[in-house]
């Protein structure tokens, strides 16, 4: 039979009903003292063993997390000291071939100049061999040897060919070195307050030739968001060299969507293609400085570095969705909360 | 209305099927097969029941169940204490497989009063609260008063939850309320109260009023949401 005592506390008991005289009595006993304790001994233990086995629980996830982190953290610092070595590396090597090229390209430039003006003074010799002809055969005749022999008619088509060639080469070295100078010096850049929306909106204007010539519309949806401290020729360098790569990735008459919109603390900039998509083997290597899936020549490999350096300079982040054949989401969110609002306060 | 007679039957077949789990674990636990009542919850778990649902539907009614059968002179205490062993250990297993959101919408501490040996509400509490995205820590029921002030403290909690199943347990919860005001104020810290010491009271003591009483998890994932939409 179970009761409840006085004080509230429940006990079984055990009982027996004994025949007395006409009626009968219901006799009972408590459990044994003993073993009672036991019982409730026994519940203690279970009831401390449930509250360490719980903790033990939020430890081991503590610690998995602690473990993610560090994981997390020093991959960072491996690819910042990666990418810190790599800077101070391609900035010696920029100024380094920068200083020769400046040379080598006003050289050329002056070269070509200078072969305008010869075959200037070339044809005007030209014109003017029918009368050295009559009045010096001899000097007229090594002249028209010599000229058949350089092949004058030749050179006169093809060196102003091979200067241009070689103008368009330099001019090529130059804007790698410039790349290189970009991705060696972002962090330098001077931050100021600045619209997101004009950001974007102007970086699309640049590329107008790009899309006209791949047929991609770029669509833009921005949210009404308060301006950013932020570096904006980087930044604005970081969006055109994601754009850029949405609309190379892109076929002919699809769409590149910009979103901006604010997450959770973050502004986040959102560029979206329907292109080709990165083969999931390429996506942790989108970040290394020359990597790159383009043709030889058409890319550097240091775009999407570039990226990396700007976000990190402003403490961002960058986040990569894509399917191959699905196309590409590449979301940049940068803080606005903390970090900005110090800026802003030094900035007033 | 077909659209509605679709949805009450879904509803239905689900109460139907909870209550046939819950009746089978407590089978299980009455009979003291641990193993078997681990695995049914576990099969449950892995067929996509919920765990704060399991929580909900199974533990905490199946445990009401045992308070009646217990009333009704049909089991001992000893089936009591067994049927409870057997379903911390369950929780405890089942709580490995809790998802833990990374962004928790406060801190909470959840204890029991000192010398209360039923526990196992307030580790339900505890369990439910994490799994709706509170931080918790689960004191147990044997931490004095300083140590919950302590634990306080060292987590930065903003909610304070303290059981007590026993009524004659109510004057320590009235001591521990007013030692935690004394040390944190009427401000940043809510302290909500549950148990079945509640469900006896005819009205809160005086020295209690202003702090929520809730008497099951149902109750308390409601007055829990509300508080923390004020933090």
């Amino acid at each position: 039979m179970n009761i409840v005592t006085g004080d509230q506390i429940p006990h079984t008991l055990r009982c027996r009903i004994v025949p007395a005289d006409d009626k009968f009595l219901l006799v009972a006993e408590p459990p044994q003292l003993e073993n009672q304790s036991l019982q409730e001994e026994l519940l203690q233990l279970n009831n401390q063993f449930a509250v360490l086995s719980r903790e033990n629980v939020r430890k081991g996830r503590e610690l998995a997390r602690t473990l993610a982190d560090l994981k997390k953290t020093q991959s960072m610092l491996v690819h910042q000291e990666k990418m810190a070595s790599l800077g101070l590396m391609t900035a010696g090597i920029a100024h380094e071939i920068n200083n020769p090229l400046a040379f080598v390209m006003n050289n050329e430039q002056v070269l070509r100049r200078d072969f305008d003006d010869l075959l200037v003074f070339i044809t005007i010799l030209r014109d003017a061999l029918p009368e050295i002809a009559s009045l010096a055969p001899h000097i007229h005749a090594r002249i028209i040897a010599k000229a058949q022999k350089v092949g004058l008619e030749y050179l006169a088509e093809s060196v102003p060919h091979k200067l241009t060639a070689n103008i368009e080469g330099l001019e090529r070295v130059k804007e790698i070195i410039l790349d290189l100078r970009n991705f060696s010096r972002l962090d330098e850049a001077e931050r100021k307050l600045c619209s997101l929306a004009e950001g974007i909106e102007s970086t699309s204007r640049f590329l107008g030739p790009l899309k006209k010539e791949h047929g991609v519309t770029i669509e833009t949806e921005f949210a009404d968001l308060p301006p950013l401290v932020c570096s904006p020729g980087p930044l604005n360098q970081a969006i055109s060299n994601v754009l850029v790569n949405a609309i190379q990735a892109s076929r002919p008459g699809q769409i590149v969507r910009v979103v901006t919109r604010e997450e959770g603390g973050w502004y986040c900039i959102e560029v979206t293609d329907q292109g080709v998509g990165i083969q999931s083997e390429h996506l942790s290597k989108v970040f290394d400085p020359f990597f790159t899936t383009k043709p030889v020549g058409s890319g550097t490999g240091l775009g999407m570095s570039i990226v990396h350096q700007v976000v990190e300079a402003h403490k961002g982040k960058i986040e990569i969705d894509s399917s191959p054949g699905m196309g590409t989401t590449v979301r940049i969110l940068l803080p606005h909360e903390q970090q900005c609002a110090k800026k802003v306060e030094d900035l007033i | 209305m077909i659209i509605s007679a679709h949805k009450e039957g879904i509803i239905n077949a689900r109460e139907d099927s909870a209550s046939a789990l819950q009746q089978k674990y407590l089978r299980e636990i009455l009979a003291g097969k641990q193993k078997p009542a681990l695995e049914l919850i576990m099969d449950a778990y892995r067929s996509g029941y919920p765990i704060p649902d399991i929580y909900m539907d199974v533990f905490q009614e199946t445990l009401y169940e045992i308070g009646r059968l217990w009333e009704s002179n049909q089991i001992t205490v000893a089936d009591e204490h067994m049927g409870t062993a057997i379903t911390q250990y369950v929780m405890s297993n089942l709580y490995q497989h809790l998802e833990i959101n990374d962004e928790t919408v406060g801190k909470a501490v959840v204890t029991g009063i000192q010398g209360e040996l039923h526990q196992i509400g307030a580790n339900m509490v505890s369990d439910v609260l994490e799994a709706d995205g509170w931080n918790v820590v689960f004191l147990g029921t044997d931490v004095p008063p300083e140590g919950v002030i302590q634990s306080i403290r060292q987590q930065g909690a903003n909610l304070l939850c303290i059981s007590s199943t026993m009524l004659f347990n109510i004057p320590e919860v009235i001591k521990l309320v007013e030692m935690v005001k004394y040390e944190f104020g009427d401000g940043a810290l809510r302290v909500m109260l549950g148990g079945g010491a509640f469900k006896m009271l005819p009205q809160l003591p005086k020295e209690l009023s202003g702090c929520p009483v809730v008497l099951n998890l149902r109750e308390t994932l409601d007055m829990t949401r509300v508080i923390s939409k004020k933090f």
